[in-house]
């Protein structure tokens, strides 16, 4: 091979090369999309879980809605007040609305107590087995155990407990509310973080009724609403509820309960 | 009627044969039974706003006397079913498995009075608007199952022409027997109603569809019409599910109604045979609808029958009045098995929407594990309404409600051929309406 076939191609692949090269750097000077800086940073202070609490479609959509649409930076509920700060100097705004950290909570204790009507054997899925006569449970607000809440959740934030219920992790519980949607009796709700006394269930029926479909529920005695020192137990619809804003955690109602549904846990670090 | 080849009978495309088992009724006639001591009304047994309540706790109320008022244009009033004392207006369980507002009247007289049908009025001297107005009072929905409104059907917006009323004599559901037994025992009441239906809408021209299994009822349907030129008895082939609306009205005039549409867009309006005669009575004789015919079947009970219920009389006391379970049953349907509702409480009201009530062993029912969808496309050759059960299945399955919606999930009734058929026993049918639920949801 002579000398003069290496010089070839090496000039024809190099000259080559340089015009492509020429084409690609005019190509991106003119073609040039101009893009936000702001939203590559808010994008960066998210925790991009995707988990779409903020209800837009993932954390990308999120950081394009609060630079284009003006959305509230205090949307993102895993991220919290520190993911919220962030934006706000991103953003050049100041961040003064104090986002509590919420978690989910599930509002039964049935469980293994609670009396089943019948065998159900379609899809093991809550919003299924709901379909079918309004669940097997006799308890219209019970949890019928198919955990379709415990398949939902994105951060393995939902044990199930000795009781066959599911149990959300508070320090796991990002808050995304992914849950509270899924479940079709309604009884996940959203309760402050420091929340420490619960009353666990969310029957509204008569007391007799209750007694018969679940050996332990709210009765609607309003034992606890009178023994409450500070007015935070109030009744709604044969339910007693706690306002966790007024509660004292002085735990007093939790003696007077006949069916012993109120119930604490140890205080943690919050 | 000219014998006709069995092979050249109309019917529509899909549709499946399933195991009928009518032969428990023994297509027998209506057994009389006494009237229940105690009936419990719900406000909401039709689609629309429910009834609002007219009487109070403690009041006596007659036989047939309005007792809660309609509130709304797709809503209907509601008549004591029996004679006796309001005793509690208040949330009872109903066949949905909630709770609902329902009115409870308990007979304190000891003796039941005879309803009077003495009075008979001639129908051909109301005018058109005059017989709406008694549809309308008499609070008749259609009772088929779905219970609309017939008032509401039989106004058609000006622009649509209604051109024939179809007589809807097909029972395609398994153990249902209590249609045909309204057109063998009484066809002239058939008849008349549609031809009541007929002078409302302005239409000169009637069918009733009916099933080639059941010939006493084409027999008898047939010698009523045979001086009346205007009313068509079409026998049809047996197939499921031909009392669909959609597949019916196909398989009579070969007309097709449009995706998401109603039968009226192509001119045509579709009364149940049972419906057909309360709307008979509701204007010859005034008699509001309080009761209705029904089969109850099924080989937990010592005996199957077609009965005359009054609405709102408790499961318990009709099954006790029939002769009781032989058997404990494994599972309890109201309406067809087909496309019933599961119930697990026998201390429910039948509603006006209620066709039957079925108490199946465990032969009868069967339990299957899910599978995963093998793709033989078995369901897509039998769906009537030709959509894709299984592909919609699928995207449920995977919360992908945009796809489902796509592929028209809301098109399908759920007539549950899909699930019948399917070799891998998916559940279909319940994926499509955890499907639609969602799609609600969503909003």
């Amino acid at each position: 091979m002579s000398n003069s076939v290496i010089v070839f191609s090496i000039t024809v692949l190099g000259s080559l090369g340089l015009i492509f090269g020429l084409c690609l750097a005019l190509a991106s000077h003119f073609f040039y999309v101009k893009m936000d800086k702001r939203i590559e940073n808010i994008y960066n202070a998210l925790p991009n879980f995707n988990c779409g609490a903020c209800g837009y479609p993932g954390c990308k959509k999120y950081a394009e809605n609060i630079v284009k649409n003006n959305a509230s930076i205090n949307l993102c509920t895993p991220g919290g007040v520190e993911t919220a700060q962030k934006i706000a100097l991103v953003m050049g705004i100041e961040h003064n609305g104090e986002n509590k950290r919420q978690v989910a909570y599930v509002f039964c204790c049935g469980g293994n107590d609670a009396k089943i009507l019948s065998d159900y054997q379609g899809i093991k899925d809550c919003n299924c087995a709901v379909l079918v006569s309004g669940g097997p449970l006799q308890c219209d607000y019970g949890c019928m155990r198919f955990y379709s809440c415990v398949k939902v959740c994105k951060f393995d934030a939902i044990r199930i407990n000795n009781k066959g219920l599911p149990e959300i992790i508070p320090e796991k519980c990002t808050g995304c509310m992914a849950c509270v949607k899924q479940c079709p009796k309604d009884i996940i709700k959203m309760i402050p973080a420091d929340a420490r006394v619960f009353i666990n269930c969310s029957s509204k029926d008569r007391g007799k009724q209750v007694m018969d479909a679940c050996s332990t529920g709210c009765i609607g005695c309003t034992k606890c609403v009178k023994a409450c020192p500070v007015q935070a137990i109030q009744m709604d619809e044969g339910l007693a509820v706690i306002d966790q804003e007024k509660c004292v955690k002085c735990l007093k109602c939790i003696d007077v309960c006949p069916v012993k549904v109120i119930t604490t846990t140890k205080q943690q670090k919050g | 009627m000219k014998s006709k080849n069995i092979i050249n009978l109309q019917t529509f495309t899909g549709g499946i044969h399933p195991h009928l088992d009518k032969s428990l009724t023994g297509r027998k006639k209506f057994k009389p039974i006494k009237l229940p001591s105690k009936v419990r009304l719900p406000l909401s047994q039709h689609i629309g706003a429910p009834s609002k309540p007219v009487v109070k706790v403690g009041d006596i109320v007659k036989e047939g006397q309005v007792i809660a008022e309609a509130s709304g244009f797709v809503s209907v009033p509601l008549h004591a079913s029996i004679s006796g004392k309001i005793t509690a207006i208040k949330k009872f369980p109903v066949c949905s498995g909630k709770h609902s507002m329902c009115i409870e009247i308990t007979n304190t007289e000891t003796k039941t009075e005879i309803n009077s049908t003495e009075n008979t009025n001639d129908w051909k001297k109301f005018t058109p608007d005059q017989l709406k107005t008694m549809v309308e009072e008499a609070g008749i929905v259609g009772l088929g199952g779905a219970a609309f409104p017939t008032h509401v059907k039989l106004s058609p917006p000006n622009n649509k022409k209604i051109d024939i009323v179809i007589g809807n004599g097909v029972e395609c559901e398994p153990y249902l027997d209590a249609d045909r037994n309204t057109m063998v025992s009484s066809p002239d009441k058939v008849i008349g109603g549609i031809q009541i239906v007929m002078k409302i809408l302005g239409c000169g021209k009637g069918a009733v569809g009916i099933e080639s299994d059941t010939p006493d009822a084409i027999n008898a349907m047939s010698q009523k019409t045979e001086n009346i030129s205007s009313i068509n008895i079409v026998p049809l082939k047996l197939k499921y599910p031909q009392g669909a609306e959609k597949q019916l009205i196909y398989a009579v005039t070969k007309k097709e109604v449009p995706c998401g549409g109603l039968p009226m867009d192509v001119g045509v309006v579709v009364i149940n045979v049972g419906t057909a005669v309360a709307i008979y009575d509701a204007v010859v004789y005034s008699k509001p609808l309080y009761e209705r015919n029904m089969t109850i079947a099924g080989n937990c009970l010592n005996e199957s029958v077609n009965i005359n219920v009054r609405v709102g009389a408790l499961l318990n006391d009709i099954i006790d009045e029939i002769g009781g379970f032989k058997t404990l049953p494994s599972k309890i349907i109201l309406g067809g098995p087909m496309m019933g509702q599961t119930v697990y409480l026998l201390d429910i009201p039948v509603t006006k929407g209620t066709s039957g009530i079925l108490c199946l062993n465990e032969k009868e029912i069967s339990i299957f594990k899910m599978g995963a969808c093998i793709r033989c496309g078995k369901c897509l050759d039998i769906c009537p309404m030709g959509i894709s059960p299984a592909q919609i299945a699928q995207a449920i399955e995977f919360n992908n409600t945009d796809i489902a919606q796509q592929l028209g999930v809301f098109d399908c009734m759920e007539c549950g051929c899909c699930t019948y058929v399917c070799p891998s026993n998916r559940e279909i049918v319940q994926l499509i309406k955890l499907a639609k639920q969602q799609i609600k949801n969503k909003g």
